[in-house]
């Protein structure tokens, strides 16, 4: 039995849900929230919901609703809790916060930080150098642009390119580059 | 800055969206959008669920990129192609520890050195004081008294001990005892030994 009359999850299934998108789903929240104290608390909400009211989903689908909760879920608490976007972007962009803070483990594998390792290796010679000013000496794309004495558009789409690669390398690490 | 041909939003195109959901996803983490496009973001991921996994997608991978030191290989590329920045900074981390090394192996052997001074110092000093501060007459007074303490103890001993005694010998014998309990209660107290050894300066 999955479901009961009254919408509710079997509870061995929203443990599979957890194990399987926990991760994921973390950080696609990170990404919403950029504050692992409320990322945690909408992050318990969603499967408190799930198990509430998951039995409503389909199963082939259950993914797409799990996030979908998560986004409002998160949303709802950004309204309540007053949080501007531009405080969060203050938050980023001001102090970096986010992304010099140590990596958050909950999101990350170890797989995966070789993955990445390997992928950035692999990609051709001028991608490297955009997202190494950008990701690891934090200059501005159009900073990256008068060092290298570059159109911005020629940066934006080198930068463009490794994302695309990179992201492709981490969502299936068995593809060949 | 969304880098995109189109003037209209980068959102109404779906072959636009899907070729580009990693970049979009990127510049919204990164703050690169302005507030109208990551409004239009966020209403893209509240109906696309390849929107919410792109930003999970770029969430990890800047965190894996932040996790990850800059390898050899990165290091090893053309100085036209790694930020002149970038490669001072491996170099100066190299020097870095080796001088780390110098200054810890430096440090070691002058803390080693003070302490064997001190110790050495201190073996001196505490010899000095035990020579210098007490006066030489008290240090001679207190001799004596111990010396005949020691004597008269011994003296008592014998005398308890022998066989044959007379009334009038006995009565000197408690006399002497007493004298004895008298140089018993003379032993030299602490405060003494500590009045003694006080520097002059203090007594003064």
């Amino acid at each position: 039995m999955t479901t009961g009359n009254d919408g509710k999850l079997d509870p061995e299934i929203v443990h599979q849900l957890f194990e399987t998108y926990a991760m994921e789903l973390r950080a696609f929240l990170t990404g919403l929230l950029r504050d692992h104290d409320v990322v945690d608390e909408v992050f318990q909400l969603t499967f408190s919901k799930a198990l509430q009211s998951g039995g409503h989903s389909k199963e082939e689908t259950r993914k797409g609703w799990l996030f979908r909760v998560a986004y409002h879920e998160a949303m709802a608490l950004m309204r309540r809790n007053k949080i501007h976007r531009k405080s969060l972007n203050n938050l980023c962009h001001t102090t970096n916060v986010y992304w010099t803070e140590a990596p958050d483990r909950r999101l990350l594998e170890h797989e995966n930080s070789e993955q990445i390792r390997l992928a950035l290796n692999n990609l051709p010679e001028s991608q490297q150098a955009v997202v190494i000013a950008r990701i690891y000496q934090n200059k501005t794309f159009n900073e990256i642009a008068q060092e290298f004495g570059l159109p911005l558009g020629t940066v934006l789409t080198r930068m463009r390119l490794a994302i695309k690669t990179l992201s492709r390398q981490l969502d299936n690490p068995a593809d060949d580059h | 800055m969304l880098d995109s041909s189109n003037n209209s939003s980068p959102y109404s195109s779906p072959a636009n969206i899907s070729d580009n959901l990693d970049w979009f996803a990127f510049q919204y983490l990164s703050n690169e959008l302005s507030e109208q496009e990551s409004l239009d973001f966020e209403e893209l991921l509240a109906q696309n669920q390849a929107a919410r996994e792109a930003l999970a997608t770029a969430v990890q991978l800047i965190a894996g990129l932040k996790s990850i030191e800059p390898t050899p290989a990165l290091n090893s590329q053309p100085a036209a192609t790694i930020p002149a920045a970038f490669k001072p900074r491996t170099i100066l981390s190299s020097r870095t520890q080796q001088g780390a090394l110098i200054s810890c192996a430096v440090a070691v052997l002058l803390v080693t050195s003070f302490l064997l001074t001190e110790s050495s110092f201190r073996g001196t000093t505490n010899s000095q004081t035990v020579q210098t501060e007490p006066s030489q007459d008290d240090l001679k007074h207190l001799l004596d008294l111990w010396s005949k303490s020691a004597e008269e103890s011994s003296f008592t001993v014998s005398l308890s001990s022998a066989p044959e005694q007379t009334d009038l010998e006995q009565t000197d014998l408690m006399d002497q005892q007493n004298v004895m309990a008298e140089n018993h209660a003379l032993e030299i107290p602490d405060w003494l030994f500590t009045a003694v050894s006080l520097p002059e300066e203090s007594v003064n």
